[in-house]
């Protein structure tokens, strides 16, 4: 009866394993590439909560992208004819840029590679969880080894421009290596599990069980609002205008993609609670030169006609990451801007 | 102390380890009796205080109840239980229903009023009642009181139904708790696998219909009317998963420390009136106002009409119950009145005196086309009264009904788990109905258990939704 019931649940436990693909995102290596930790290459990334899609990786770790479709004039071979309609974006932001939550052809990339034409590149750098702190040390990258034309960065909350001096405390080497053995020798449900047990799903803290008698007290957590405007807001964005502006020697495109409108508690909130935060960004960016898109109102008229930006059926429509349509939206404003100013450029050649 | 918190099997591995390393029946009972109290002070240890002013209020209410001579006498004492509990009841879980309730009355006489910051201790409403049935079956000397104070003060503290049940009369879980039980590894098992399927049921079926559930029901207008529908198909999922899987763990716990719980369930939803649906929806509680409130009103003894009056007032007092809000007393008053409207239609009494006790050789489990009309007529109406019962107010339930009712526009969300888990809830129901209702047990000895068992675990593991959601009945 023992050997039974041992054999039994072995046999469970396959049937988990060979089903939990559907249902259990991965846990892939990560390697080191322009400078960053990036996801491992030529794996497929599965994503299963709050969206459900499965990435290719490509090379320097760029979800999605497999193909590079552009060449450029100091390439070997290559006649002067075929570079001249091409064109290479930078795709700079956080998890919302990164997109892992829908399909590939879906991401901002793809959508706005396809609009773009044959030829041209958006190079997906983006990475769940980036900030300005982070792309400052790749954009020389972008540029020399990527020869990039434009940079494009997806701003989903002024948070993200915020400079740090150290942005955090630097991760135990051993603790590192670790989660890399783990990633490439352990199962995902395996892993999924053990993460389920020991931490709290909600921010990732390690799980401590309690026993003592309660009443516990609850901690208010204090809900630190986004940017106002102001003094503080001038001094915090003109620092990140001036760090870019000086790392960055092509193009700037700043794409501000808020979650406007969201639902919330049961409402539908129409306004944007960063208003003045964005208004003190636009006029620093308008003077660096930088080009400025905002997406607000196209989300909103999207959203009226029943056709939501942000939130998926498995997550909450309204609320959450960019989905299809989002990432559309996103991609036809950012082609048209590029497509003018090649085409101002062009003109004035 | 949660039943699906990672604490609970801990501390429940250890009561079982400490328990049956005993044969001393007191000993037991002492140490059940501090672990209970443990896991109820795990949430709030203040209130402890109440729960055991309760119990020694009952004891020594019904030891002297036994002893009383003169009716006067004795219906004085049972006064004293009465006001006690119901006191408790009254102040702890309605004082503020009335005092809003009463507000507008208040402010146009010139007075003020404000609500009081009461807590309401988690499964008063439980234990007053489970109290209450023990003092009253004195009064009617249909059991005699116990001896031993550990006996009755477990009784009233047991933890695996002190927070939410099942309400368990006195002559079915004294008698046990008087002697030690022989461990049966048949009963252990079966335990468990009642404790495994519970937690299968909150966790992945009922916590997943609650996460579209609040969404929808916090704006029902934003949303389309078919999401809407579905939600309330999700709400009466959620409900009926949460709440009958926390009585499988509560009963599998008391399995698998050797006691016998009465079952609290029987599928609901394959309900084929609405009496029947009482037949088999909270049936300890539906038992207790039968007994308690009904009977003592006249029943459906006398005429129609008073029967009539006696279903409204009892299904009041049921909706009164499950909580503090008109809403609730709404909900109440509409089962009651389906229940007298359906009572040319039905030939068995409206409120069974064998509640839960079935003749399966009698019952014909074909689908006759009647049967079926029976089935949806009954869904429709306890669908519409769960909106109710979700709702956080009447403004909020007549929106859903506007978008119900109405096909109101809106975002149509259809979230895949959600839907799944009311797929489940079909082919568990569906299949009930069949001889198949038997492999759902998973028998120590059939094949497929093992396999199954690994494969609910894992999935407990694996699937269950972040965050903590607490059991339905416990804002009860």
């Amino acid at each position: 009866m023992v050997l039974r019931w041992l054999f039994g649940m072995l046999i469970g436990t396959a049937v988990i394993g060979v089903t939990s693909p559907l249902f259990v995102r991965s846990y892939v290596p990560s390697q080191q590439n322009r400078g960053t930790e990036t996801l491992r290459s030529n794996v497929n990334y599965r994503w299963r909560s709050e969206g459900y899609a499965t990435t290719r990786v490509g090379p320097m770790g760029m979800p999605g992208k497999t193909v590079i479709h552009s060449v450029r004039a100091n390439a070997p071979g290559v006649s002067r004819d075929e570079t001249e309609y091409s064109v290479r974006l930078a795709l700079w932001g956080d998890s919302q840029a990164e997109g892992v939550c829908v399909e590939d052809p879906s991401k901002i990339f793809a959508q706005t590679e396809a609009l773009l034409g044959r030829g041209c590149d958006v190079f997906p750098l983006a990475r769940s969880g980036d900030d300005l702190n982070d792309w400052l040390v790749q954009i020389k990258f972008a540029e020399q080894s990527l020869q990039v034309d434009f940079h494009v960065f997806l701003i989903t909350q002024l948070s993200d421009l915020a400079v740090s001096v150290r942005k955090n405390a630097p991760e135990d080497p051993r603790k590192g290596s670790l989660n890399e053995y783990l990633a490439s020798t352990l199962p995902a449900f395996a892993i999924e599990s053990a993460r389920n047990l020991l931490t709290n799903q909600r921010d990732g803290t390690r799980r401590k069980l309690r026993f003592q008698l309660g009443p516990v007290s609850k901690r208010s957590q204090d809900f630190v609002g986004e940017s106002s405007g102001g003094a503080a807001a001038n001094t915090r964005f003109s620092r990140a205008v001036e760090l870019l502006d000086s790392s960055a020697t092509k193009p700037v495109v700043l794409v501000y993609a808020p979650m406007v409108p969201h639902i919330s508690g049961g409402k539908a909130k129409w306004g944007d609670s960063s208003q003045a935060g964005f208004e003190v960004l636009h006029g620093l960016a308008d003077e660096a030169g930088f080009y400025v898109l905002d997406l607000r109102e196209d989300f909103r008229d999207a959203a009226r006609s029943g056709s939501w930006c942000h939130g998926f059926h498995n997550g909450q429509i309204g609320s959450g990451h960019l989905n299809h349509h989002g990432n559309s939206l996103i991609a036809k404003r950012v082609t048209e801007l590029v497509a003018k100013v090649v085409g101002e450029m062009r003109g004035t050649k | 102390m949660v039943f699906t918190q990672l604490e609970f099997p801990i501390f429940f591995l250890f009561v079982l380890g400490l328990v049956w390393a005993t044969k001393c029946t007191k000993t037991r009972n002492y140490v059940l009796w501090l672990a209970s109290y443990y896991f109820y002070a795990y949430w709030d240890y203040r209130f402890c205080g109440l729960l055991f002013f309760s119990t020694l209020v009952d004891y020594f209410v019904a030891r002297q109840l036994f002893q009383a001579a003169s009716a006067i006498h004795r219906r004085g004492l049972l006064s004293v239980s009465l006001v006690a509990n119901l006191g408790l009841l009254a102040y702890f879980k309605y004082a503020n229903f009335f005092i809003d309730s009463a507000r507008e009355l208040f402010q146009q006489q010139g007075l003020g009023s404000q609500s009081l910051d009461i807590i309401l201790p988690v499964g008063i409403s439980f234990y007053t009642f489970q109290t209450l049935s023990y003092t009253i079956d004195v009064y009617r000397r249909r059991v005699d009181p116990v001896d031993r104070f550990v006996d009755f003060a477990l009784y009233v503290s047991f933890f695996p139904q002190l927070v939410a049940g099942p309400i368990v009369r006195a002559t079915e879980l004294l008698p046990q708790l008087a002697k030690t039980p022989e461990f049966s590894r048949r009963r252990f098992y079966g335990g468990f696998q009642q404790m495994l399927r519970g937690a299968v049921k909150k966790v992945l079926l009922a916590d997943r219909l609650g996460e579209m559930v609040d969404v929808v029901f916090a704006g029902p207008d934003l949303y389309s009317g078919v999401t809407v529908w579905i939600a309330v198909v999700a709400y009466a999922g959620q409900i009926y998963y949460d709440f009958s899987g926390y009585t499988d763990i509560a009963i599998g716990a008391a399995k698998m420390l050797g006691y016998r719980f009465p079952a609290n369930f029987r599928h609901p939803y394959l309900a084929t009136s609405l009496t029947d649906f009482w037949r088999r929806w909270h049936m300890t509680l539906s038992r207790w106002f039968r007994d308690y409130v009904y009977i003592p009103l006249g029943g459906s003894r006398a005429t129609r009409l008073l029967t009539s009056r006696n279903l409204l007032i009892t299904m009041l007092v049921a909706g009164l119950w499950h909580g503090a809000q008109w809403t609730f007393v709404t909900w109440g008053f509409i089962h009651g009145l389906v229940l007298v409207i359906s009572q040319p239609v039905s030939s068995k009494p409206l409120i069974s005196n064998s509640v839960g006790r079935v003749n399966r050789q009698a019952i014909s489990h074909r689908l006759t086309p009647r049967k079926f009309l029976g089935w949806l007529g009954t869904m429709l109406v306890v669908l519409m009264a769960w909106v109710l019962f979700r709702a956080d107010g009447f403004a909020t339930a007549v929106r859903c009904y506007q978008q119900m009712l109405f096909a109101g526009d809106g975002i149509t969300w259809l979230p895949p788990l959600a839907i799944a888990a009311m797929g489940m809830m079909f082919l568990e129901h569906a299949i009930w109905r069949t001889k198949l209702r038997r492999c759902m047990r998973l028998p120590m000895r059939d094949w497929y258990s093992p396999i199954a068992t690994a494969v609910m675990i894992w999935c407990l593991i694996l699937y269950a939704p972040q965050g903590f959601r607490p059991f339905v009945y416990f804002q009860f």
